[in-house]
């Protein structure tokens, strides 16, 4: 029918509802975009604050006071965008139904937009813990050249889980009350605000086919061990493509039928 | 090449007692939905240059079918065949997103219809212009009137030219002026080449503005062909149902008028008909506005009735019950003809039949000479049909003429 009805033909609809999307959080606010910086900022400080001037945690072979908030964070700031990703993607066929109904978008960009406005904020938000890490453990290396891959491997992930999350919520109005709860239970099986060392013995087996887990320590063993990630990464981005594969797959199949019922 | 080829196009809504039953239909092939055909077996072909018209009652089918053409749904079954870009305004809003402004409506809108920035930035004057909402243009549209909505989508969806242009009932929100402006703006995409489909419940519209039209009803097409005629047969349609709401109200008076036996009555009708009626295809008295028309009527009396006593009236009445002209023998001062001694005839003689489209019937009653007691009546016969040749409105053609001012 409509021969220029894919995603490619309508970047630049893209790039605009993106825009929209970002500058919509900040929108009304005194400092506006200053917000998209402030916010990991103050985190940072807060993080830092909490736990090595006030609780001084103190993890094995980290000495000094403010390794154990960078450490949390490095991993914890993307797993947040991910997160994001996924509780927005399964409200975005809710939150744009005339777009749907009305137009000729294609649908597979309704998730897309939410999704890739995370990319935004995680971009902003590891620049600052970078720079933290730099200043307060004085850790920088060229290993940092391979965050985008990490970055691009996340936001597959994402979007293998969104666009499946999506088509769900739809279907099954308990997910989107569920969900929440479901990420935060998988930040907590994940080790992000602990160590992986501190996991049980008989529990290893299990992370180590935790795709997540090899992801958000690579962030870690770019950022705050200056190292090359694991090799599991490379599970959990071939792992990411092939679900992309399928949940793209799967949303153009049910589409139609979810488009019904919003 | 023609713009549109629509091949028994079909749209099926499925219901399903709960969203999930849809996902499980699609994982186990298996039927969990009651079906509901919202149009079935469409075909129709739209021509670049023509402008075409889809009416009907509400449920009909009509924004099913638009939705498809605009390339919102999907068709269900049969073919649809689109040669060019199409750009629709369907009901309110037409894609847009509530919480942008009117001007990042225009963007995205644009966007949505394929131009890129640049192609943009060269239209946003010329839309905000046209839709004469410069002063609102910085506002999120969820706050504008539905007027304001619909100003906005039309400028928007009209000014990337596109070649087939889908225009819902939304218009009709729009003012005065604005409706103005839009039908010129339609009018000139005509002139263009373009294809129109122009769906609205002002039928007056569709019969001025479109060569052809469909009628839908319940998801099938009624009839389609020239506008005025499948636009007549649809009147005809529309004020057949304001009319049987009101014949049920009096069934039951019908039903005790059959079971009089009308030889017992002092006088009585015994045939109304038309004089050498031209039948339609389907059998149905046909005649054109100004045709010559002729009821033959005779009526039965017993010894004690006068001839003089004995008068017909004639009512004619379009099928919504507007009774168009009634009159009498009495009224006239005229007297009936004998056949036999107890049989009385007269023929009714219109000689220029200046009725407009319409289906009609006859109501004849026979009375006394005061015409205050009725000794029989035909409430509903002869039923006969009109088509006129021009786009007058209204019941009748009067005589008239348009003279200079002093």
């Amino acid at each position: 029918m409509n021969t220029t009805n894919n995603v490619f033909s309508h970047l630049h609809a893209l790039r605009l509802l993106i825009a929209k999307e970002l500058s919509g959080k900040y929108k009304g606010t005194m400092l506006g975009f200053l917000w998209l910086f402030l916010q990991p900022l103050i985190m940072v400080l807060v993080y830092s604050f909490v736990f090595s001037v006030i609780m001084k945690v103190r993890v094995s072979g980290m000495e000094n006071p403010y390794h154990f908030s960078l450490y949390l964070m490095a991993a914890m700031m993307p797993y947040t965008a991910f997160q994001e990703a996924i509780l927005s993607a399964s409200n975005s066929l809710f939150a744009n139904s005339s777009l749907l109904h009305k137009s000729t978008l294609p649908p597979l960009l309704l998730p897309l937009v939410p999704i890739l406005s995370t990319v935004v904020t995680e971009v902003v938000t590891l620049l600052i813990i970078i720079i933290a890490t730099y200043f307060f453990l004085g850790q920088f290396s060229y290993y940092l050249l391979m965050l985008p891959f990490l970055v691009f491997v996340r936001l597959v992930l994402s979007l293998a889980i969104g666009y499946i999350v999506a088509i769900l919520s739809v279907f099954i109005q308990d997910l989107r009350q569920a969900l929440g709860l479901i990420l935060t239970m998988l930040m907590f099986l994940t080790p992000i605000i602990y160590p992986v060392e501190m996991i049980p013995a008989e529990f290893v087996i299990f992370n180590d086919f935790n795709p997540l887990f090899h992801l958000f320590d690579g962030y870690r063993a770019l950022i705050i061990r200056g190292e090359m990630p694991g090799g599991g990464l490379y599970f959990t981005a071939g792992f990411s493509l092939i679900l992309l594969f399928f949940s793209v797959l799967f949303y153009q199949k049910t589409i139609e039928r979810a488009k019904e019922f919003v | 090449m023609s713009a549109i080829i629509a091949t028994d196009l079909g749209k099926v809504y499925r219901r399903y007692h709960k969203p999930i039953d849809s996902l499980k239909e699609w994982v186990f092939r298996k039927q969990y939905h009651e079906q509901f055909w919202a149009l079935r077996n469409a075909s129709f072909r739209c021509e670049k240059g023509e402008v075409l018209g889809v009416v009907g009652d509400n449920g009909a089918g009509k924004s099913s079918l638009l939705k498809l053409l605009a390339g919102t749904a999907l068709p269900s079954e049969g073919g649809l065949t689109i040669n060019g870009r199409v750009s629709a305004i369907l009901e309110l809003g037409s894609g847009f997103h509530t919480d942008f402004t009117g001007l990042e409506n225009i963007h995205l809108g644009c966007a949505v219809l394929g131009l890129n920035a640049e192609q943009i930035a060269g239209k946003v004057d010329e839309i905000i212009e046209f839709s004469e909402l410069a002063d609102f243009i910085h506002q999120p549209v969820k706050n504008y009137s539905s007027g304001m909505f619909v100003r906005l989508a039309f400028s928007v969806v009209t000014s990337v030219d596109p070649d087939i242009l889908v225009v819902d009932e939304a218009l009709s929100v729009g003012d005065q002026h604005f409706q103005k402006k839009s039908m010129d703006r339609m009018m000139a995409f005509k002139e263009r080449g373009k294809a129109l489909i122009f769906c609205s419940h002002n039928l007056y519209h569709v019969k001025e503005l479109c060569q052809r039209a469909i009628w839908l009803d319940k998801g099938k097409i009624q009839v389609q062909g020239e506008s005025g005629a499948v636009i007549d047969q649809y009147n005809d349609h529309v004020r057949m149902q304001n009319k049987t709401s009101v014949v049920v109200s009096h069934s039951s008076d019908a039903e005790n008028k059959e079971t009089v036996n009308k030889s017992e009555l002092t006088a009585y009708i015994s045939e109304v008909s038309l004089v050498e009626p031209v039948l339609d295809s389907g059998g149905l008295a046909f005649y054109k506005t100004g045709d010559s028309f002729k009821v033959n009527i005779v009526a039965e009396k017993q010894d004690s009735v006068a001839v003089d006593d004995v008068h017909v009236g004639i009512i004619i009445k379009r099928n919504d019950d507007v009774q168009c002209f009634g009159v009498s023998t009495a009224v006239d001062g005229v007297s009936l003809f004998s056949i036999t001694e107890n049989k009385l005839g007269v023929v009714y003689e219109i000689p220029e039949l200046n009725l407009l489209s319409g289906i009609f019937s006859l109501e004849v009653w026979l009375v006394d000479s005061t015409s205050a007691h009725i000794y029989d009546s035909m409430i509903s016969c002869c039923d006969f049909k009109v088509r006129q040749p021009k786009t007058e409105v209204g019941v009748s053609y009067l005589q008239h003429k348009w003279i200079s001012p002093e």
